[in-house]
């Protein structure tokens, strides 16, 4: 019974945030039009200035993913995130990534390794106009991504509502392995620079599934890069929290 | 206009919103089917076409003496949940003055459900015994169903 309310919940829930957020994305189009800040700037911007930017050097960014490494070792998981970006043409980034993680899921009914690593190739594109001297980023970039992982299933305990004979904790040590997924994501990223070279920003992002390898009695659940899978749709969301060092040429 | 301020300034206000919703999700709370009951109807004795109710049933699981059903009235159909651990299991049928064991027998089959419901548990090839005493209140046991897969009846119970 309480099953069913539950579940009824949810659904609703998730009818009106449908509502919630197609209005969200209509007021953030209208805000975009009719931004009073907007129109202040485009006002100065008439004016043209006559300094000559700098030439503009190659530029590579190294970046490592701090916001994931602390938050997996809070959660007794291992996993690294390094990124190259390389400023390859006016405002135009390639981007490169390589990620391991080993991950603990650990829910009443399961509870399971995933090991593997991921790669990202990816553009990205500066939105930001530095005055002369600063390096800043509003960058908007998309990623596409491919992981290689194994589940080791330590555990189960079978889902009963309701048991009167309690479900015992089945200890099997199975592994399910060479799992592949590919994804796409898009992102928005915010870096800024705090001392000579040294950058701190975040990113958060949409991700798609665009395909998982079938599992026989297990399915896809965590993916490394792209983080859970949800059951019900092949949308992801992500975010980052990174440090990134700057060389010049 | 603009239209790389545009896009920017269309970032920065929708990106916060739409972490917001996308963070919601209702993949980790389970809306999926568990491991399905058992499910009993009560029919006559003497009539095998009719329902006919339990007056006053009680269900006791043995080992463990846990009571499922303690003294409902007007019983027309229950819903038991079979032992997930091993390949039968027992319960004490009884009505106030006459208590009758009944043991099933099954095999099982260990079905992945999702993340949030982990496995289930499927029941095939059920067979029943009613153990025989000087005076059972249930006279006859029919299978409908031997895999109980789903919520549909399995067995009828004749009294």
């Amino acid at each position: 019974m309480n099953k069913n309310y539950s579940y009824q919940f949810f659904k609703n829930l998730a009818a009106n945030l449908k509502k919630l957020s197609k209005i969200i994305l209509f007021l953030s189009i209208f805000m975009s039009f009719s931004n009073p800040i907007l129109a202040q700037q485009q006002a100065d911007s008439i004016v043209k200035d006559s300094i000559i930017k700098p030439k503009q050097t190659v530029k590579i960014r190294l970046g490592f993913d701090a916001g994931k490494y602390i938050w997996a070792k809070l959660n007794q998981s291992e996993s690294y995130d390094f990124y190259i970006d390389a400023n390859f043409y006016k405002s135009y980034f390639l981007v490169l990534s390589y990620g391991q993680e080993k991950h603990l899921t650990d829910n009443n009914l399961l509870n399971y390794h995933t090991t593997g690593n991921y790669y990202k190739i990816g553009m990205m594109y500066n939105l930001y106009d530095n005055w002369l001297t600063m390096d800043n980023d509003i960058d908007v970039g998309i990623n596409y991504g491919f992981a290689r992982f194994d589940y080791l299933l330590h555990s189960y305990r079978i889902n009963q509502p309701g048991a009167i004979f309690e479900p015992e904790l089945v200890v099997i040590k199975q592994a399910f392995n060479n799992n592949t997924a590919q994804w796409l994501e898009l992102y928005t990223q915010v870096q800024v620079e705090i001392v000579k070279h040294l950058y701190l920003g975040y990113n958060v992002g949409v991700k798609y599934l665009i395909n998982y390898s079938d599992i026989d009695n297990f399915t896809i659940t965590y993916i490394p890069g792209f983080f859970n899978r949800n059951t019900y749709s092949r949308f992801g969301f992500g975010m980052q929290y990174f440090v990134s060092y700057r060389l010049t040429f | 206009m603009n239209l790389k301020k545009v896009f920017r300034n269309f970032i920065i206000t929708s990106s916060l919103p739409l972490i917001i919703i996308t963070a919601c999700r209702k993949d980790d709370i389970c809306t999926d089917d568990g491991t399905p009951d058992l499910q009993i109807k009560f029919f006559n004795a003497t009539n095998h076409a009719t329902e006919k109710k339990v007056d006053t049933l009680f269900v006791v699981a043995i080992p463990g003496q846990d009571t499922l059903i303690a003294g409902q009235t007007k019983v027309s159909g229950i819903a038991i949940p079979l032992n997930v651990n091993t390949d039968l299991s027992k319960f004490i049928f009884a009505t106030p003055h006459n208590n009758d064991t009944l043991v099933f027998h099954y095999t099982r089959e260990t079905v992945f459900v999702s993340k949030a419901c982990g496995y289930k548990i499927l029941f095939h090839n059920l067979n029943v015994d009613l153990q025989p005493d000087s005076d059972n209140w249930i006279k006859q046991i029919d299978i409908i169903n031997h895999d109980i897969i789903s919520d549909t009846t399995h067995l009828k119970i004749y009294h």
